[in-house]
């Protein structure tokens, strides 16, 4: 059985809710309704809640995008319809009372569905001390990612307006509710179906893509699925299974690998050993099978594939193969201090090369056992038809993208152990002499640094054949292609962190020769030193001679020797650019703020963060919260004021669109705390006072005031020259002036 | 393949059991560089040679932990750049090599009083029955 994924889960709750609307005739209870329809509104807000931004903030401020907006905005709808809903509704009854109508039990399942979205979407993330978010997949940094809360907006936009239709039915045309329940729902849908009119023409010009969707509804629980070790024989569409669930269990292995490697049992020179051998195997299995699709795609009509992006694609994963089979050999002479050969992702990987072998080679028995040795596979019968060959090209994309996803997750291990010195060489090959180890030594760090370098060659070759083939499975629509599309997304968010100009297997093999040679061993012949490369390391890398001849396992004498040769000046003491990396990792100095006094902070904060600080709040993170809610406030207002300020009726001066959108944003803002201030001169008894938003909107009509233009610049003015302060006024006093 | 030979030979009349472990540290060598050499070069078996090489190093790993592995540092320096013959002729003479390796240690696993020698051993041996799984002709 294949992973459950969004998709399925929401396809669900649309046939349920379908079947709830198709079963109206047979509603019996307003309140019981309302109950799951409250579930089903409640579940919807908690989905976009865990992912998208804070609406409060979001919805005032200016300085968020389109998408963002959106989805704070909607969030903010959705709570406030649930509230409405809470009043029209009644607990389920106890037991012995009579079932819910069959419509009712319909909205209860399309409830249970959003639920288990929910839950499906937290599977990806764990909720630690003090609410911080830690991932538990390799999908945890998409959920926040812009694709997926853009698609998830537009799919919670549309259950907003699907709640709404039925909560208008359930106010008046079924006939069943009560008066106070009929003002609530009625509340309820007009929010609801408004809502959707939100998240549409805010997301006017951000049409989203149907890859956006795909992408969403192909996330699957974190959880991997069960292990099904390989049996003979298998049809193809079991394979096909087979290879998936495979190649998914890899996933989710490698991705524990790397949290606790510096200390873990569980990584080892020779697990990781068996784990390369077993990249080298699949990537060469898959470059033959592509040669194969690419032989087909040539003569089979309305193929779905180029036959010339096949034939690529086999070409990168031939690159990937050579890379993998070096770091195996690597790992013949590296090793560490735990010496298990077997650990969660040698079994997965084990299991995905007897799966490809027996996928590309004509033998179902096929294992690598020269005793099962076969031909491969004749083109025609690997993908007699269009739709056959969309499978085995997604299998294949299965597998080198779960390789891929490995070798990510090998590299950071290998540089958590090695920064703990759980490298080993063996004494007697760094001395030279032959026979068993003499023990063995913490691995000198050239050659570790070999290792690594090496292991970002794999990254990439590896990587690129996973993009070449996700391109293909995304334009053959795929049942891959969510995580075709997971890794498009996650590149356009990360930038490339392992791949370095020049960084080529070509150009390791120098160093690679040296590996298993003696600690002073050297390059001491010009022809086995690739000349270009050493003028692209020097030149265009501005490595030094020093870097240049570690580098390329050889002397100063040799890298001045080819230099000369090629024309190239020598700087004896050129400086070395700090590399990119290291820049981009290291945070820019923080410019020490000098720290206010107590008194004079007060008096610069906006009223949210005074009340903060007057329940004596010290937590950073909350009074930054009340800090951006106080400057979205300000922000809002300046927007209100000057719209109301002009002469023409300011509603009809708003476009459409802007004042929907608004709209929301104005009760937010409503339900902002009033201004301390404001409630200590309230004397006793009197009625409470309006919110400060809507009190500051009504201000240009109560007295005289400088032109909306001039008061908004004098906004600016006051902002930029912080901190200011104005002269006393009486009692109204904007919010804006207080900088 | 006069290595290969001189190996084999050695393991049947060797009768110590530092002996044995000593040539059987040989003989996984040689079948790690047989190994690496084939892959380099076939075309239809590369999955069994790459297969190979990970049990290959293992067993000799675990035979050069053994304290009874004599340390002599004038051990012929095995270098095999390549073999002669195809996969299967190959394989097989590797396989008859490995079945002998695996018997031998089993046979001197009751020889040796230190525990981390059986421990030695009875990784060697099944790294040995491994890489015969693997290179075994069929039957």
């Amino acid at each position: 059985m294949s992973q459950v994924t969004l998709g399925d889960i929401y396809a669900a709750a649309e046939r349920n809710f379908d079947a709830a609307e198709q079963a109206r005739a047979e509603f019996a209870r307003t309140g019981l309704a309302a109950h799951e329809l409250h579930r089903l509104v409640t579940a919807a807000a908690r989905s976009l809640g865990d992912h998208a931004p804070h609406a409060v903030e979001a919805a005032a401020g200016t300085e968020v995008s389109a998408w963002q907006r959106a989805a704070a905005q909607l969030q903010e709808a959705l709570r406030q319809a649930a509230e409405q809903i809470g009043q029209a509704r009644e607990n389920p009854g106890e037991p012995g009372e009579p079932q819910p109508d069959r419509c009712t039990r319909h909205l209860a399942h399309t409830a249970d569905a959003l639920l288990a979205g929910l839950d499906l979407l937290r599977s990806h993330t764990d909720v630690g001390y003090g609410g911080i978010r830690t991932g538990r997949s390799e999908w945890a940094p998409l959920m926040t990612s812009q694709p997926v809360i853009s698609a998830l907006t537009r799919e919670m936009s549309r259950w907003s307006y699907r709640a709404g239709t039925l909560a208008h039915w359930l106010a008046s045309d079924s006939g069943q509710a009560s008066d106070a329940a009929h003002a609530a729902l009625s509340r309820a849908g007009t929010l609801l179906c408004a809502a959707d009119g939100i998240v549409a023409s805010a997301m006017v010009g951000d049409l989203g893509s149907a890859s956006d969707r795909d992408l969403l509804l192909g996330i699957p629980h974190a959880s991997p699925p069960e292990r099904r070790p390989p049996r003979d024989p298998e049809t193809p569409a079991q394979l096909h299974t087979g290879i998936t669930t495979s190649a998914a269990r890899l996933r989710s292995a490698a991705f524990a690998l790397p949290a606790d490697a510096a200390t873990s049992a569980a990584v080892s020179g020779p697990a990781w050993q068996r784990a390369a051998r077993a990249g080298a195997i699949v990537s060469d299995i898959a470059s033959l099978v592509l040669h194969g699709l690419a032989m087909r795609a040539t003569r089979l009509a309305g193929c779905p594939a180029d036959p010339h992006r096949l034939a690529a694609a086999a070409i990168a994963l031939a690159d990937a193969r050579n890379a993998w089979e070096q770091a195996a050999g690597l790992w013949k002479i590296m090793t560490t201090d735990t010496q298990s050969p077997v650990n969660a992702v040698t079994v997965e990987a084990s299991d995905l090369v007897i799966r490809m072998g027996r996928l590309a080679f004509d033998n179902p028995k096929w294992t690598p056992a020269i005793k099962h040795r076969a031909p491969p596979v004749a083109p025609e019968v690997l993908a007699p038809d269009p739709g056959a060959l969309t499978t085995v090209l997604d299998a294949a994309h299965q597998a080198v993208d779960a390789l891929a996803r490995m070798a990510d997750t090998d590299l950071a291990a290998i540089g958590a152990v090695s920064a703990v010195g759980r490298l080993y060489m063996p004494r007697n090959v760094l001395r030279g002499t032959p026979g068993p180890a003499h023990g063995h030594v913490t691995a000198p760090s050239q050659r570790v640094l070999l290792l690594r370098d090496l292991y970002r060659v794999v990254v990439g070759s590896t990587s690129r054949a996973a993009e070449e083939l996700g391109a293909m499975v995304i334009d053959a629509a795929a049942p891959s292609r969510a995580i075709a599309l997971a890794r498009a997304a996650g590149l356009a968010s990360a930038p490339a962190r392992h791949t370095e100009p020049g960084l080529t297997l070509e150009s390791l093999r120098p160093r690679i020769r040296a590996f298993g040679k003696p600690l002073d061993w050297r390059v001491t012949r010009l022809d086995e030193i690739d000349a270009d490369a050493v003028v692209r390391a020097y030149r265009d890398n501005h490595r030094t001679l020093r870097e240049c001849a570690t580098q390329f396992a050889t002397s100063e004498r040799l890298i001045t020797i080819i230099l000369r040769d090629n024309a190239i000046p020598i700087h004896r003491s050129q400086p070395t650019p700090p590399p990119a990396e290291a820049n981009q990792a290291r945070p820019p100095a923080a410019s020490p703020a000098p720290e206010p006094d107590a008194p004079a902070r007060r008096l610069r904060c906006g009223p949210v963060e005074r009340h903060m600080l007057a329940l004596n709040v010290t937590d950073p993170g909350l009074l930054l919260r009340a800090a951006a809610l106080d400057r979205a406030s300000r922000e809002l207002l300046s927007e209100g004021a000057a719209s109301v300020s002009e002469q023409n009726p300011p509603a009809s001066r708003l476009e459409p669109d802007r004042r929907r959108a608004d709209r929301a944003s104005l009760i937010a803002a409503s339900d902002a705390p009033p201004s301390p201030r404001a409630a200590m001169r309230q004397p006793a008894g009197s009625p409470e006072r309006e919110p400060t938003g809507s009190r500051s909107a009504a201000e240009p009509s109560a007295r005289k005031r400088a032109p909306a233009r001039r008061r908004a610049l004098r906004t600016v003015r006051c902002e930029r020259r912080m901190p200011i302060r104005f002269p006393r006024r009486r009692a109204q006093r904007p919010l804006t002036s207080t900088c | 393949m006069g290595l290969l030979e001189t190996i084999r030979e050695q393991l049947d009349t060797t009768d110590t059991p530092a002996a044995v472990l000593a040539t059987g540290w040989d003989a996984f060598e040689l079948i790690q560089q047989v190994a690496t050499a084939q892959a380099q070069r076939t075309t239809g078996s590369y999955a069994t040679w790459m297969s190979a090489i990970p049990p290959a190093c293992e067993g000799r790993d675990a035979l050069a932990r053994a304290p009874s592995t004599p340390r002599n540092s004038s051990r012929q320096d095995l270098r095999v750049t390549e073999a002669t013959g195809t996969d299967d002729e190959i394989a097989g003479g590797l396989a008859v090599l490995t079945a002998l390796l695996a018997r031998r240690l089993r046979g001197v696993a009751s020889d040796v009083s230190a525990a981390a020698d059986r421990q030695a051993i009875e990784r060697g041996a099944a790294a040995a029955d491994e890489i015969l799984e693997l290179l075994r002709a069929e039957g």
